[in-house]
């Protein structure tokens, strides 16, 4: 039996020319910024090899989950790896103390942007000050978000956020489901949004980011308030068993990414913020007929009985691309705002004008291109301290 | 009227890509920005202060902003 073409694949020559399209792009941006520093020049150069050749297998096939998989996991493993000894290096240690929050020397990621909003606009402060690996402080972790939200929108989970790799790497490694996505209750996807509303006005009403003191599971695979008493190994506690289950254990066994689905905050907020980015999925309602393998396999939980029979899927999607790739029926497609679904081809049909102009070849080349520059920092490193492993016996530089 | 319908939503389809085209090249734009002082001029033009931890006891302090 022949292969089925997917619907997002292209032609060989549709897909080597945004292969070296994307290949310049990247060469500039990783190259360029590296041009002083051989060894990572090096490092970053074997991740645009790694990347050139993801590229040109994602648009030939058309496979955007699958090798969308690959790329956000290695981000994932690439940020972990580079962290904890990045800091180690900065500051001299990853458990925080309370002389390095007098000094202003604590990192400071996208997971803070939400509680930090109210209290800013209501006493124009921070609640969130740090000087670690910026003078700037907030304000380029501010300056990227806004533009991920541009490109990407919603997309940022699936494409820029270093933690979110973690959780799909988890849900891939496992060969089959243990528990099944028949018994699960979807009114768990409304958690996040939940969890959002409380931690903002907890937030604003003790002045501090009470996310990151009591709930965020990543401080488990970065830093930590050093355990000193009850209170603080409590923290320590629930970080661990947050991340231990829903990062590791329920992706493990569900197959599903249920960190960024059901209980990151951000994300939640991310689905809201994301919508002034012009990228849609959308359901063909002629071509649907409600067979439900999209609810099944959707990583996110963002596909419901409800909204497959409404022809949608919810706001939380995070443009993975998985339902493109398992409907049998090429009923779901990444889509623009007003433009309508029609004419959208596979690849034997189109010429390279009609195919690069195309809303999921548009999006994945922006998604890839912004992951790809983002990501380089912290894969290439992560590859010149594994070699420095090998040689040493240590991740730390100096 | 339907070819007004019609003229609209070309130009309505035209206008989509055309942002999309601009999103993409956007993309480089915000990394070169980074190391350009653009980030610094527009942090400072935002009107919201970092605040500061008090040394002895740790507590936030709200209205002494070190920047």
């Amino acid at each position: 039996m022949a292969k089925k073409v997917l619907i997002n694949s292209h032609s060989r020559s549709s897909s080597i020319f945004l292969t070296v399209l994307l290949f310049l792009f990247l060469a500039f941006m990783l190259l360029g910024g590296n041009a002083n520093n051989p060894r990572m020049l090096a490092a970053s150069g074997v991740y645009l090899i790694f990347l050139t050749i993801l590229t040109y297998l994602l648009f030939r096939t058309g496979r955007i989950a699958r090798y969308r998989s690959i790329f956000f996991s290695t981000f994932a493993i690439g940020f972990v790896i580079s962290f904890i000894p990045m800091m180690l290096e900065t500051r001299g240690n990853i458990g925080l103390t309370a002389q390095d929050i007098a000094n202003l020397d604590v990192p400071l990621c996208h997971l803070t942007i939400p509680m930090l909003l109210i209290p800013g606009a209501v006493y124009g402060v921070l609640i969130f000050p740090t000087k670690l690996f910026s003078e700037l402080g907030f304000f380029p972790m501010l300056f990227l978000w806004l533009g991920a939200t541009l490109v990407l929108g919603k997309g940022w989970c699936s494409w820029g956020c270093f933690y979110g790799g973690l959780d799909e790497f988890f849900s891939k490694l496992a060969p089959k489901r243990t528990i099944s996505s028949k018994k699960f209750n979807y009114t768990w996807r409304f958690f996040s949004f939940a969890l959002l509303l409380v931690i903002v006005i907890w937030a604003f009403m003790v002045l501090e980011p009470v996310y990151c003191t009591w709930l965020c599971p990543f401080k488990s695979v970065t830093e930590y308030v050093e355990p000193v008493d009850w209170l603080t190994w409590l923290q320590t506690g629930i970080f661990i068993t947050i991340f231990v289950g829903l990062v590791v254990a329920l992706p493990l066994l569900m197959k599903r990414r249920t960190q960024c689905g059901l209980f990151c905050p951000f994300g939640a907020f991310q689905s809201f913020a994301g919508l002034i980015n012009p990228y849609r999925v959308r359901l063909d309602r002629e071509k649907c007929n409600q067979c439900g393998a999209c609810i099944d396999q959707c990583p996110t939980f963002s596909i419901t009985k409800e909204t497959l029979a409404k022809n949608k899927v919810s706001i939380a999607c995070a443009r993975c691309g998985r339902c493109m790739e398992i409907c049998p029926r090429d009923a779901i497609h990444f889509s623009l705002v007003g433009v309508p679904l029609k004419g959208h081809s596979k690849s034997k049909s189109g010429s390279l004008f009609k195919e690069v102009f195309r809303p999921d070849t548009l999006f994945v080349f922006g998604a890839l291109l912004f992951g790809g520059i983002l990501s380089n920092g912290m894969v290439a490193g992560s590859l010149l301290r594994i070699i420095h492993l090998i040689q040493t016996g240590s991740l730390v530089f100096k | 009227m339907a070819d007004i319908k019609k003229i609209s939503t070309k130009i309505r389809i035209t206008v989509m890509y055309i942002i999309a085209i601009i999103l993409i090249i956007l993309v480089p734009l915000i990394f070169i920005s980074f190391g350009s002082g653009i980030v610094e001029k527009f942090g400072k033009k935002i009107p919201i202060k970092e605040g500061t931890f008090d040394p002895e006891s740790g507590k936030f302090i709200l209205n002494k902003p070190t920047r």
